[in-house]
């Protein structure tokens, strides 16, 4: 993704006064990148195409909503588009074949972006200090949290994978996330 | 630990179950329900999602099936150009769309370049207040660096022994706060205290309102509003976007 925090910003805002161009920009830049957030999620084509198609309808709507010093404006769209592709997974309740799919159970991906330099160091950066952390909870824990988050699964479907069940998928969760947050903020503030 | 941090703690988690997405169904709505009025609860989810989008790698991508951007600017015509929406202002603001973005940027620079030679200020709030005809009567911008707000105003005739009044809208409780009552419709810019520009940074909108002298007694605005604008956003503020929220 070419755009940098600033250039989403604005077009953001220009959205916000209703400038039809800059939503289309906005779909060119972040399109590619939300379509695959979608589609990791939801595992079909036509379902995450629907989902863009809400996803940019709601950043259009809620765009004079959206406040920078709360959210990069990357993290705001994604979180639209994977809330939205979750919608439709609740929607659909179609998961069974998540397990034996085609071979896309991705590995997790930690390469470099691909926008500005700076941008770009900082970005690797925070994803390093959170790979750093994860590992620190234990393998269980942290494959659960990359499930859910990146492959949309359930605390149901977390239990049937690691042959348990939800409440200690739900227990390895909390606890991840109090010894995550510690972590992330003793690492980001020394 | 006290019982207030172990609440914070079981609402971190449940922030967390909702950003990885564990969370579903009735729940997942019971949650969103809650998140609109917890600020803490807000900041906790802001938190995890600014931390987990570093799981995947925004460098991925997938191009869309070619027919989702039409399916996205149908709806977005279909939204401008509906005619049942529910809200007088939400008319109001459709009417005024299509010249709401030349209005911005004509009112700035109209208003900023004469009488001041150098560039536009370094603004970051702007709400272009617009009449139920669709017709701009004030444009408002804060430069919250030397907490100013800049006004242009349009030709609006005040009633004699009345004033107008801005008021903020917020974001967070729709309730209307006052910023400024006028006499006359010549201030070009005014010292904005921090309140009044707290307020503006988490207004929805603004609204112009007339007012008798002095401003409204009770704190309310009138049912005379004049004027009516969404409160954007232009540029990002300085010491922005920290990774960690201060919140735990």
């Amino acid at each position: 993704m070419a755009a940098n925090d600033d250039e989403l910003i604005t077009l953001i805002a220009r959205c916000a006064i209703r400038d039809q161009q800059a939503i289309k920009t906005l779909f060119e830049l972040v399109s590619p990148y939300l379509n695959s957030v979608a589609y990791r999620i939801l595992r079909c084509n036509d379902a995450s195409s629907d989902v863009l198609q809400e996803a940019f309808f709601q950043i259009w709507t809620n765009a004079a909503s959206y406040r920078p010093h709360l959210a990069k404006p990357l993290t705001w769209m994604a979180s639209i588009a994977r809330y939205r592709a979750l919608d439709r997974l609740d929607h659909e309740k179609r998961r069974q074949e998540k397990f034996v799919s085609d071979g896309e159970e991705h590995e997790l991906e930690w390469e470099l972006g691909n926008n500005e330099p700076e941008q770009q160091m900082a970005s690797q950066q925070l994803k390093f200090y959170l790979h750093k952390c994860l590992v620190t909870l234990g393998d269980n824990i942290k494959h659960s949290i990359e499930l859910a988050y990146l492959q949309g699964y359930s605390r149901e479907e977390i239990a049937e994978k690691f042959n348990t069940n939800t409440n200690t998928v739900k227990s390895w969760l909390h606890r991840g996330a109090e010894r995550l947050r510690l972590c992330l903020e003793a690492t980001l503030n020394s | 630990m006290s019982r207030s941090d172990t609440e914070l703690l079981t609402q971190d988690g449940m922030a967390f179950e909702y950003v990885t997405g564990v969370m579903r169904g009735t729940e997942r709505k019971s949650f969103e329900a809650a998140l609109q009025q917890n600020a803490s609860l807000q900041a906790q989810v802001q938190f995890w999602e600014e931390q987990l989008i570093n799981l995947s790698d925004t460098a991925s991508a997938r191009n869309p099936h070619p027919k989702t951007w039409t399916g996205i600017e149908q709806r977005i015509q279909q939204s401008l150009s509906s005619t049942t929406l529910p809200s007088r202002w939400v008319t109001w603001m459709g009417l005024g769309v299509p010249s709401l973005l030349t209005a911005v940027l004509v009112s700035c620079l109209f208003l900023f370049l004469p009488q001041h030679k150098q560039a536009i200020p370094n603004s970051d709030y702007v709400a272009v207040l617009i009449n139920i005809k669709g017709e701009p009567l004030l444009t408002a911008l804060t430069e919250s660096s030397n907490n100013v707000m800049w006004l242009k105003w349009e030709k609006i005739t005040i009633t004699p022994n009345k004033n107008l009044q801005l008021w903020a809208i917020s974001k967070r409780d729709g309730q209307t706060r006052p910023i400024k009552v006028f006499a006359q419709t010549d201030t070009g810019q005014m010292a904005l205290p921090k309140a009044s520009l707290h307020l503006v940074k988490e207004a929805a909108s603004l609204i112009l309102t007339e007012e008798d002298i002095g401003g409204s007694a009770l704190d309310e605005p009138s049912d005379i509003v004049l004027a009516k604008g969404a409160c954007v956003l232009l540029t990002p503020e300085s010491a922005t976007n920290t990774p960690v929220s201060k919140t735990i």
